[in-house]
C-alpha cells in the first residue's frame, strides 16, 4: 500500500515538473503551447536511446537530455519566437505532429510504434533505486530542483519581462525590449525542464512508446495549470497533485482501464471549459487572462 | 494507370476537404479564433450516422438528415452556451482556444466511451459501398459524391455569401462586428445560423469520411488539422482562400506519398504551415 502511494507521488512529481515547465511558457509568458508533450517525449526518447543503445547511466542523462532537448528547442524556437497568440499555438501543434511522425517512422532508432523497452533504472554508487520506495527520493530531488529554478525565474527581472510580454507585448517592444529573444529563451528553458520529466518517466516506467506523448498529455498539462492557477508555481504543483492523485482513485471504483482513461480525459476537457467560463485564472491565480 | 487512380483519389479528397475548409473559414472569419470544436461536429456527424444507419438500421436518408441536424445543433449549442458568453465577455483568444480544446477533448472522450476507441466504418462491409469503374479506375460512391456534390455546394455557398442579404450580413460581421450591430444586423441570429451551417458541413464531412475510410474519436483533431492549415495557407480573410489552400495541401500530400511514402503524409501540412507562417502569414489570397 505504502508502495502504491509512493508510486502515485512519483507520477505526481513527474507531472509537477512538466506543469512547472509548461507554466513558464503558458502562465508567465502567456503563450499557448502544446509542445509540452513533445519535449517531454523527446526527453524520454533521448534517455531511452542513450541508455539502451549506448549504455549511458541515467544520472548522466539528467545533464545530457536537457542539453539536447534545449538545443532542439533552440532550433525550433528561432522560428516560433516570432509568432504570437493563435499562430504560436498552431506552430507548436505542428511541431508536436512532426515529432510524432518522426518517432513513428524512424524505426531503427525509436522502435517505431513498438517503442523502446528495458530502460535501466537509476543507481547511485552501486545502490539501485529500482522500487518506488527508493525512486521517490530521486523524483522529489529533481522536482525540488525544478521548483527552485522556476521560483528563481519568476522572481528575477527576466521573469518580470516575461510577465510583461503576457500583458502587453507591443508596449514592451516600444520600450526597446527584444521580445522574441525573451520568448526564445523561455521556450528553451521550458523545453529543458520538460525533458527532465521525460528522463524521470523513462527511467521509472522503463518502457516508452509514441502513444504516451500525444496531445492529450498537453491538454492534461493545461488542465493542471488552469486548475491550480495560471502563472503560479504553487498552482502548478497543486494542480498536478489534484489531477493525478484524485483520478487514480477512479481505478479502485473498478472501471476497466480504457474507460477510466477516457473518463479522465473527459473530466480534464470539461474542467477546462468550466474554468474558462467562470474562473479563467484558476484557483490560486491572480492574473486576469 | 496507377497515377490516374491517384489523381482521381486526390481530386475526391480535395473536394471533401474544401467543403470542410469552407465551413471552417466561415467560423474562423466571424469569431476570429481557431475553433477546434469544428472537429467535434465532424465526429458527431460520423458517429450519429453510424448509430442511426448501422446500429438502428434507419433508412439512409432519414439517418443522414438526422445526423447532420444533430452535428449542426451540437455546434450551435457549443456557441450558445460556451463561446457566446465568452465572446460577450471579450475573452482573449487564449481563453477561447483553451475552451475549444477542452470541449473537443471531452467530446471525443465521450464518443470513445460509447462507441469504442477503434476505427469505425459506417458501412457493414467494404463491399456494401457501391463502387464504379471510371476509365479503369475504381471509385466508391462516396468519392463520386464528393467529386460531384462538393463543387455544387461550394457554388451555392459562394452565391449565398456574395449575392444575398444573408451573405452580406455575414460579411459585415466578419469585417466589423460592432459596426454591423450598429447598422442593424442581428448579429446573434447570424452567428447562430453560421454555427449551425458550419456544424452541418462538418457533420457531412464526418459522414463521408466514416463511409470512406472510417473515423476514430481519439484523432478528431487530426482530421481537422489539415483543414486549419488549408485555411491559413489559402488566406483566412478570403472565401476562396480555404479552397485554394486545400488544393495546395492535398497536392503536396499526394506528392509526398509518391516520393517519400505514405507514412510521412501527416507531417506535410505542418511543414507547409510553418513555412507559410514565416514568409506570408496572411495567406496566399488577401482580401
Amino acid at each position: 500500500m505504502i508502495e502504491y502511494i509512493f508510486h502515485i507521488l512519483i507520477i505526481v512529481s513527474i507531472y509537477g515538473i512538466l506543469a512547472l515547465a509548461q507554466n513558464l511558457i503558458m502562465g508567465n509568458t502567456g503563450l499557448l503551447s502544446v509542445a509540452g508533450a513533445a519535449f517531454y517525449g523527446i526527453g524520454a526518447y533521448i534517455t531511452a536511446i542513450f541508455v539502451t543503445k549506448l549504455g549511458f547511466n541515467i544520472m548522466t542523462m539528467l545533464i545530457i537530455a536537457p542539453i539536447i532537448t534545449g538545443f532542439i528547442a533552440l532550433l525550433v524556437g528561432i522560428t516560433f519566437a516570432r509568432f504570437r497568440d493563435d499562430y504560436f499555438m498552431l506552430a507548436t501543434l505542428g511541431f508536436l505532429m512532426i515529432f510524432h511522425t518522426v518517432v513513428r517512422n524512424w524505426e531503427t532508432v525509436t522502435g517505431g510504434s513498438y517503442g523502446i523497452v528495458g530502460i535501466a533504472k537509476p543507481s547511485i554508487f552501486g545502490f539501485s533505486l529500482s522500487s518506488p520506495n527508493t525512486f521517490i527520493y530521486f523524483a522529489i530531488i529533481i522536482l525540488l530542483l525544478a521548483t527552485a529554478i522556476c521560483y528563481f525565474i519568476s522572481r528575477s527581472s527576466f521573469g518580470r519581462v516575461l510577465n510583461s510580454i503576457r500583458e502587453d507585448e507591443d508596449a514592451l517592444k516600444i520600450f526597446g525590449y527584444k521580445t522574441s529573444t525573451y520568448k526564445l529563451i523561455v521556450f528553451v528553458i521550458s523545453a529543458s525542464l520538460a525533458s527532465l520529466g521525460g528522463v524521470l518517466f523513462a527511467s521509472y516506467i522503463t518502457f516508452i512508446d509514441s502513444n504516451l506523448f500525444t496531445i492529450n498529455e498537453s491538454i492534461l498539462l493545461w488542465a493542471i495549470i488552469i486548475l491550480g492557477g495560471i502563472a503560479k508555481n504553487r498552482g502548478a504543483l497543486l494542480g498536478a497533485l489534484f489531477l493525478i492523485a484524485i483520478p487514480e482513485a477512479l481505478r479502485f471504483i473498478g472501471f476497466p482501464n480504457e474507460v477510466a482513461g477516457l473518463m479522465r480525459q473527459c473530466i480534464y476537457g470539461l474542467l477546462l471549459v468550466i474554468f474558462m467560463l467562470y474562473r479563467p485564472k484558476g484557483i490560486l491565480g491572480t492574473y486576469k487572462i | 494507370m496507377e497515377y490516374w487512380q491517384l489523381i482521381l483519389y486526390a481530386i475526391s479528397a480535395t473536394m471533401l476537404f474544401s467543403v470542410l475548409a469552407m465551413g471552417f473559414g466561415f467560423i474562423l472569419r466571424s469569431t476570429k479564433f481557431f475553433n477546434i470544436v469544428y472537429g467535434g461536429a465532424f465526429l458527431i456527424g460520423g458517429y450519429m450516422m453510424f448509430l442511426f444507419y448501422r446500429i438502428l438500421s434507419f433508412n439512409f436518408f432519414i439517418a443522414f438528415i438526422l445526423s447532420i441536424l444533430i452535428s449542426g445543433l451540437y455546434f450551435l449549442f457549443s456557441y450558445k452556451f460556451i463561446f457566446s458568453p465568452l465572446l460577450k465577455q471579450k475573452a482573449s483568444n487564449f481563453v477561447l482556444l483553451i475552451a475549444s480544446f477542452g470541449l473537443l477533448t471531452a467530446t471525443s472522450a465521450i464518443i470513445g466511451m460509447f462507441f469504442g476507441n477503434q476505427t469505425t466504418l459506417i458501412a457493414r462491409h467494404l463491399s456494401d459501398i457501391y463502387t464504379v469503374n471510371i476509365f479503369g479506375t475504381v471509385l466508391n460512391i462516396i468519392q463520386i459524391f464528393a467529386i460531384v456534390i462538393s463543387p455544387i455546394l461550394i457554388c451555392i455557398f459562394a452565391f449565398v455569401y456574395f449575392k444575398t442579404r444573408f451573405g452580406r450580413a455575414i460579411r459585415a460581421i466578419e469585417d466589423d462586428k460592432e459596426m454591423a450591430e450598429l447598422v442593424g444586423v442581428p448579429s446573434d441570429k447570424i452567428f447562430l445560423a453560421i454555427f449551425f451551417i458550419g456544424g452541418t458541413l462538418a457533420g457531412l464531412g464526418g459522414i463521408a469520411e466514416g463511409f470512406d475510410v472510417g473515423i476514430m474519436p481519439s484523432s478528431a483533431l487530426f482530421y481537422m488539422l489539415p483543414v486549419i492549415v488549408a485555411t491559413v495557407v489559402g488566406g483566412i480573410k478570403s472565401f476562396w482562400g480555404a479552397i485554394l489552400g486545400t488544393f495546395i495541401l492535398v497536392l503536396a500530400q499526394k506528392l509526398t506519398i509518391i516520393f517519400l511514402g505514405g507514412s510521412w503524409e501527416q507531417a506535410v501540412p505542418f511543414v507547409i504551415l510553418i513555412i507559410m507562417l514565416l514568409f506570408r502569414p496572411e495567406g496566399i489570397l488577401k482580401k
